[in-house]
């Protein structure tokens, strides 16, 4: 059977075909095809900057929709290590980024059916909060923000798993919504309700927070 | 809700639009209107930047343990010709067919889906897939044996708009979706649904 080369020309989306990748997200593609065309022919290590570019975006969504850092890492080097072994089965009809997301949220979708989570998403809500204070930060306002930050990571672990899902990939990850479409299989006006949503029930849940230095 | 405020929360409103919709509400609307927008700003800050110690090289530990990937069986399927039609349609499609064809040890293969595909090893049951769907230009089956993937299985596009393609699965039960043009559509002949929890059903095979 013949292996399959990947086109260079961009995939939809991304920019036209005789044009040079010029943002970050063309370069990250670009290197992650080139990566993808050297796995397979045979190069495994090659796949390791691919989990450079990617590996961070994984475990913090993974720990998102899971509700928990432990299984959110778990998941996340079990999706890329699938994304390696189904390389085969890439397609050159869209970014790798999003076809690795897919995997991911597949993979956090059978966790959460599997009924592997047991507890109350309250209290189980062990999700690392990233922490960049910075320099110089006034002490004070930077503690409420972190509690802030908290009780509102705790929240979003309480949302329905098809809000939190929604919600974490156009809030936390900042991902458009035709490219949330792509990755979860869900239309468009659909996740625009359950975003909505998914921001009504954060904002009722966390009540004195959101006002303007917290509490 | 208001669809501006939607847009504004959505960062699809331009600054000066966003800027002249909240000085046209009244106080306590507009205050409303900007602790949702705090909410939103504060979710970004959820995001980590970076991955835990040692995550890079545990991935890749897992990966020098798999075999190397090698090109989809799907590849010798036929490329869907395209139709001038959208995928509307495509809902309305009726499914004709899903058959498991338990390959067999020894005698020639007795119907045409058995004898697609080379030998499988035992244990492994070839499925043929089938859907009615005459307008699609583009019809895949995701499912849990191939990472839930649109495009991972295309279907291959025969007379009358009927799409059909072979999967080989191990036994046991499996639940996969038809995707046509885009859109995730549970198979309507599957005798057995079940609820994904996310707002759709997908249809079970069991071999």
């Amino acid at each position: 059977m013949p292996r399959r080369h990947l086109s260079a020309v961009p995939p939809p989306g991304l920019a036209a075909a005789e044009a040079a990748p010029r943002t970050r997200e063309e370069l990250d593609e670009a290197a992650d095809r080139e990566a993808v065309r050297r796995v397979l022919d045979g190069d495994a290590e090659a796949f390791a900057p691919v989990v450079r570019r990617h590996g961070a975006r994984l475990v913090s969504l993974c720990a998102r929709l899971t509700g928990s850092q432990a299984v959110g890492e778990e998941l996340a080097q079990e999706s890329l290590a699938r994304a390696y072994a189904g390389l085969g089965h890439f397609r050159d009809d869209g970014p790798v980024r999003l076809w690795i997301l897919r995997i991911a949220v597949n993979a956090c979708r059978d966790w959460l059916k599997a009924g592997a989570r047991r507890e109350r998403p309250e209290a189980q809500a062990e999700v690392d909060e990233p922490t960049r204070a910075a320099p110089g930060a006034d002490p004070q306002r930077e503690v409420a923000g972190r509690l802030a930050l908290s009780a509102l990571s705790r929240a979003v672990a309480a949302l329905p798993p098809a809000y939190r899902e929604a919600f974490t990939l156009f809030h936390v990850e900042g991902l458009p919504y035709q490219e949330i479409r792509a990755v979860t299989g869900v239309r468009v006006n659909a996740l625009k309700v359950r975003v909505h949503r998914a921001r009504e029930q954060l904002r009722r849940s966390l009540g004195d927070w959101l006002d303007e230095d917290g509490r | 809700m208001d669809p501006t405020l939607q847009r504004l929360l959505d960062g699809a409103l331009p600054a000066e639009e966003a800027e002249a919709f909240l000085a046209s509400l009244d106080a306590p609307a507009r205050a409303e209107a900007q602790r949702l927008q705090r909410l939103a700003r504060s979710a970004r800050a959820l995001a980590a930047p970076t991955p835990p110690p040692g995550f890079t090289e545990a991935v890749m530990a897992r990966v020098r343990a798999r075999p190397a990937p090698r090109p989809s069986l799907w590849t010798w399927l036929r490329t869907p010709r395209f139709s001038p039609l959208g995928a509307a349609a495509a809902a309305g499609a009726a499914a004709l067919l899903v058959v498991a064809l338990p390959l067999r040890q020894a005698g020639p293969p007795a119907t045409p889906a058995a004898a697609a595909p080379s030998a499988a090893a035992p244990g492994v049951v070839v499925t043929r897939l089938s859907l009615r769907a005459p307008q699609a230009r583009r019809v895949a089956v995701a499912g849990d044996f191939n990472g839930w993937s649109p495009e991972a299985a295309p279907l291959a596009r025969g007379p009358g708009g009927a799409w059909t393609g072979e999967l080989r699965l191990p036994r046991g039960r499996h639940q996969y979706m038809f995707v046509v043009d885009g859109e995730w559509v549970t198979d309507p002949a599957a005798p057995v649904t079940l609820d994904d929890g996310f707002g759709h059903r997908n249809a079970v095979l069991d071999l």
